[in-house]
């Protein structure tokens, strides 16, 4: 359950910024462990708390692009997100977006890694309004939010 | 199932480098309105043909594609080479972990209509390995072998 949690103030995170980050927030010894071994090679991690949720924040350069990892303060790996472009979407989760939000001018994308899965979070807007959509790797899409903030 | 959408995958590759009959051939209509209908965007389309299939390169959001279709207009699959930051995080962070010192010499997806793959194929100075991953957070070997 507690997984569950974490995992949707991710989610809501990411498009939100509104949520507020402690700056400057140190890990203990069991994060820093648990990043090393997840990003090996990494240096100049930026390091930020999320909320009251416990979760740290690790942001850094890998392979020229800025990654967001996450992890609890035991030291569980939660997942990392990045911004992304179109041409970054699975070939799948492109043309379902183009079929279903062919009128949609697409404002941002994100990738949102997990352990046991991988989801995309689109935010777009149409005539109606802004939405964001959530869709896995083979191109199911739903309805994350609606009337998001753009 | 998961061998025989490898096979597939293998297969398109071997296709994209074999003899076709030229380009820009017509292509009927029922392979055309498959095309139409999947890739609703796609640009600068080009059509070959094989001896049992079809094959399409186009361009979609910037990225060239190509994708193959039986004459009946069915979708057999699509195929994007791409770059290995194109992958997905997790995927990038395995290859850098376990495969450091390999370097990449091909790189690409297969999508069906509902499932899609990614395949890399690295050397070092021993061995050449293939990887697949379906999930787009975990490698699994296809093959490896000795040079």
């Amino acid at each position: 359950m507690k997984k569950i949690i974490l995992s949707l103030t991710l989610a809501t995170a990411l498009l939100s910024s509104a949520f507020t980050y402690a700056a400057d927030s140190e890990p203990g010894l069991k994060v820093k462990q648990a990043f090393n071994s997840e990003f090996t090679q990494v240096k100049n991690v930026e390091w930020t708390t999320m909320g009251k949720e416990g979760v740290y924040q690790a942001k850094f350069m890998f392979n020229n692009e800025t990654l967001q990892a996450f992890f609890t303060e035991e030291g569980e790996f939660l997942g990392t997100t990045r911004q992304i472009s179109k041409s970054q979407l699975p070939i799948l989760v492109a043309t379902t977006l183009e079929k279903e939000y062919s009128n949609a001018k697409v404002i941002t994308i994100f990738e949102y890694s997990k352990k046991d899965g991988l989801d995309y979070y689109i935010t777009l807007t149409t005539s109606k309004g802004a939405s964001v959509i959530k869709a896995t790797g083979n191109g199911e899409l739903s309805v994350f939010k609606k009337n998001a903030d753009k | 199932m998961k061998k025989l959408m490898t096979a597939i995958a293998l297969g398109l590759v071997l296709m994209a480098n074999s003899a076709f009959a030229g380009k820009n051939e017509n292509v009927n209509y029922k392979v055309e309105n498959a095309f139409k209908q999947e890739f609703t965007q796609a640009k600068e389309v080009s059509w070959e043909k094989a001896n049992n299939y079809y094959r399409a390169a186009f361009k979609m959001n910037d990225e060239i594609m190509t994708a193959y279709f039986t004459p009946d207009g069915e979708l057999m699959g699509v195929i994007h080479n791409m770059l290995s930051t194109q992958l997905p995080v997790n995927l990038q962070v395995s290859l850098k972990k376990e495969y450091d010192g390999y370097w990449i010499t091909e790189l690409f997806e297969l999508a069906k209509t509902d499932s899609h793959s990614y395949f890399v194929t690295l050397h070092n100075a021993d061995q050449v390995v293939t990887l697949q991953s379906s999930d787009g957070t975990t490698w699994s070997v296809y093959s490896k072998a000795k040079k």
